[in-house]
């Protein structure tokens, strides 16, 4: 069997081998051709011999260190050597030599440019006869597409695996070819789990057609981006999630799967339902305060029409007054001088007179601040109310409605002022004759009656109503009577005073509004108002609880003035003129009521008697007095200063 | 305790009213009214503290809505130069404040045009006798 050799023509550098049987050397076409095959071979085929001169250089040689043939044939290979790593061709080489193949040998060649070239080099010995070794022949291999394509693999991996993001792949079928760590940690599955199962693990059964749609819109070759929609997790909770999925192609263009991003936006749409709800409330609040304060402007026209109301009524109440004086007095004087026989017509007039006389009064309740007495813890008995100011009432029904009143006897005194009374229950009356208006006939009547249990306080409550018969409320009517600016009345005829005013003012007084109406049957409105609290004091003539006052004040006429008060205030007045210490006896007097007179020891005698007794001292301080139980009232005499500490001795006196 | 002057009978009465209606019917009544007695009346307050000088009233009836000098500052001036004469107001006005503002202006008393000539006549006797009077209609009024 011939032998075979290698030669390489030096100008070209392309190897050809030769048979070589111990004549001389014969080119051999067959082997022409394999050398060819080598020379146009895509990896880089270098042989040397054992001194390390490069014997054979094909052109992907080339393309990988840039020389050609004729630069490197002959020439050392140490050439292509790179700093730091010059020993490793010799290394190689020693190997070879002993016989040895060399696989994928990875070390740093250098190239023409002087820029590094990582190789991997597979070797092996080029035998000569009798199993010498005459070189090594060399496939060198340019890792650096492989480095670059391994970096970027790593980056993207790298990228894929820190991402916050679940970044999951699927194949056409849908069936999960990729899952990364936050994929793990958002659906609890591993990628152990996943890898290979269907995507549809994660879908809720109602939401499975979107993963049709979806991968329709894929093959079509669109992008789906932040499309929003709830997974499942391995724990059975419901995600909501952002998806955003792209197709994958292979290089071909052939669509191979998707690849999809998915956000966990649950907190997202948590704060988004937060600030939603945020917003509502907002919403509500400015809803709210724009109301209160429509509220509160109607109020304020209503206070300023109540002024205007009550300027008129003033006026007419001061001009009715001056014209009735002279009228009264000079009837007075004839009664006294008329024949018999005129006695009748006499009394007719003053009948009239009487009349008008309360009419008056009752527009003076009408022009008083209803607010104003309140403070003061006025109180109104309800029978004695009604005589005032039935006159006023019958003024503001048409004369043919019949005005009636049933003010049952055992009603207590309401805690609430003569003023405000008559103004809430004159609006009622005035709405009770309107709606009667346009009849032939009709009913009115204003009542009073006890009502429900005691309050916290002991008193109870009493139900003042005004009922008509009228054609009633619609049930929208009724819903909305009490809101400002409500009226069913033509512009012109409301005094727009109306149920809100009403319900203002028996309100600030403790209590509220009722209303029954129902088409055809009527209407009734009811001040529900608590009771006047009874005295606690000793049992007074007449069926009320009070308590004793002495008036000890040397100045009559401010004596009189304190004692008219303390009556006011449901005391029973004994006086002296002198400030002689008042009997300490237990049913003796609880408040004392003295001038300069007093001395110290008979006020701490007095007060002595009972804890809860109260002095008032009018004028100068007779020295040293216990300043919680004794009170100062400067002279001369203010009348307001002085109400006001009656007051509040009362209070503490009857323990109000 | 009357204060009544020694040797004089009845109480001498100045009325202050611009409704001639009103001091007319007053003055008319006044006269007739045994131990009551006019000097004298004015239609405005300009002149009260002069007229109450030159006349010594026992009483003044003083209305409180007049043209002129105002009623409550004439009172005023009144209360310190001829404290003698105690002044009651007759006022169509029955309001809590002006009754305060009266009493301490230094008024005797306070009485509505809705009282009768009779309950004027006993206020002027009573205030006479050192009471201070409110109508019952202006202890009302004052709400306690």
């Amino acid at each position: 069997m011939a032998k075979l050799r290698m030669t390489v023509t030096p100008a070209t550098g392309i190897p050809s081998f030769v048979a070589w049987g111990g004549r001389a050397p014969e080119p051999c076409a067959a082997l022409s051709q394999l050398a060819a095959v080598v020379n146009s071979c895509e990896e880089a085929v270098i042989a040397v011999d054992l001194e390390g001169r490069i014997t054979a250089w094909n052109a992907a040689a080339e393309r990988v260190f840039g020389y050609s043939a004729e630069e490197t044939l002959g020439r050392p290979a140490a050439m292509l050597g790179a700093p730091g790593r010059m020993d490793d061709g010799a290394t190689l080489i020693e190997r070879v030599r002993r016989g040895e193949r060399v696989e994928r040998f990875e070390t740093l060649r250098m190239d023409k440019e002087g820029r590094p070239v990582r190789v991997a080099i597979t070797a092996w010995p080029v035998v000569e006869r009798a199993g010498v070794v005459a070189g090594a022949c060399m496939i060198v291999r340019d890792l650096t597409p492989w480095y670059e394509w391994e970096r970027t693999r790593r980056l993207l991996a790298a990228v894929v695996e820190t991402s916050e993001d679940a970044i999951i792949t699927k194949d056409v079928d849908g069936l999960v070819m990729t899952w990364n760590a936050a994929a793990e940690r958002m659906f609890g599955y591993t990628a152990e789990e996943m890898l290979g199962r269907s995507i549809n693990i994660l879908i809720p059964e109602e939401r499975r057609a979107e993963e049709v749609e979806i991968m329709t819109r894929l093959r079509a070759g669109e992008r789906v981006r932040h499309f929003e929609t709830v997974r499942r997790t391995k724990d059975g909770r419901l995600l909501d999630i952002s998806l955003t999925i792209s197709p994958l192609r292979g290089p071909d263009g052939e669509f191979f799967g998707a690849s999809k991003i998915a956000r966990d936006i649950t907190e997202r749409k948590r704060t988004e339902r937060l600030l939603a709800e945020h917003r509502e409330h907002l919403n509500e609040l400015v809803e709210r305060r724009t109301a209160e304060l429509r509220a509160s402007e109607h109020r304020l026209r209503l206070s300023e029409r109540m002024a205007s109301l009550g300027t008129l009524a003033a006026g007419l109440g001061h001009d009715m007054g001056n014209l009735l004086l002279p009228v009264r007095m000079r009837l007075e004087a004839i009664a006294d001088l008329a024949p018999q026989e005129l006695r009748a017509d006499l009394q007719a007039i003053e009948q009239t007179i009487k009349y008008l006389g309360q009419l008056t009064s009752g527009l003076r309740l009408l022009a008083h601040d209803p607010g104003g007495a309140e403070a003061m813890g006025e109180s109104t008995a309800p029978a004695e109310w009604w005589s005032e100011v039935a006159a006023l009432m019958r003024s503001a029904v048409p004369r043919h409605v019949a005005l009636t009143s049933r003010m049952g006897t055992g009603v207590p005194p309401v805690r609430m002022s003569k003023a405000a009374l008559t103004q809430a229950v004159f609006n009622l009356v005035q709405n009770a004759g309107d709606a009667l208006r346009q009849r032939s006939e009709g009913r009115v009547e204003a009542w009073a009656e006890v009502a429900g249990d005691a309050d916290a306080s002991g008193a109870g409550m009493v139900r003042i109503g005004v009922t008509d018969d009228g054609p009633g409320m619609t049930e929208e009517v009724r819903n909305r009577c009490m809101e400002p600016f409500f009226s069913t009345k033509p512009r012109g005829i409301s005094t727009g005073l109306g149920l809100s005013l009403v319900q203002g003012v028996v309100q600030r007084a403790g209590g509220n509004v009722e209303i029954r109406s129902a088409p055809g049957e009527g209407t009734t409105v009811i001040l529900i108002v608590p009771a006047a609290a009874p005295a606690p004091a000793g049992e007074g003539g007449n069926g009320r609880r009070c308590a004793r006052a002495l008036v000890s004040v040397a100045d009559s006429r401010t004596r009189s003035y304190v004692k008219q008060v303390l009556s006011a205030l449901e005391f029973e007045c004994a006086s002296d003129g002198a400030g002689g210490p008042p009997g300490a006896s237990a049913d003796g007097p609880m408040l004392w009521v003295t001038d300069e007179s007093a001395t110290p020891a008979s006020v701490a005698a007095f007060l002595e008697g009972d804890p809860r007794r109260r002095v008032v001292v009018y004028g100068q301080a007779p020295g040293d007095l216990d300043a919680t139980r004794v009170v100062t009232v400067a002279a001369p005499l203010q009348p307001t200063v002085m109400r006001d500490q009656l007051v509040r001795a009362a209070r503490a006196v009857l323990n109000r | 305790m009357s204060v009544l002057p020694q040797g004089v009978a009845s109480v001498r009465v100045l009325v202050v009213d611009d409704n001639a209606d009103v001091l007319g019917a007053l003055e008319s009544r006044l006269r007739r009214e045994p131990g009551l007695h006019l000097t004298g009346s004015l239609a405005c307050a300009d002149s009260l503290v002069e007229t109450v000088k030159r006349l010594a009233p026992d009483v003044v009836l003083l209305d409180l809505d007049m043209p002129g000098r105002e009623p409550l500052g004439a009172l005023a001036d009144l209360t310190r130069e001829h404290p003698r004469t105690r002044v009651i107001i007759l006022s169509g006005h029955v309001r809590r404040e002006l009754i305060d503002r009266s009493v301490s202006a230094g008024a005797w008393g306070y009485l509505s045009k809705n009282d009768d000539f009779a309950g004027i006549a006993a206020a002027v006797r009573r205030v006479m006798e050192g009471e201070m009077v409110l109508s019952p209609e202006v202890q009302a009024a004052l709400g306690t």
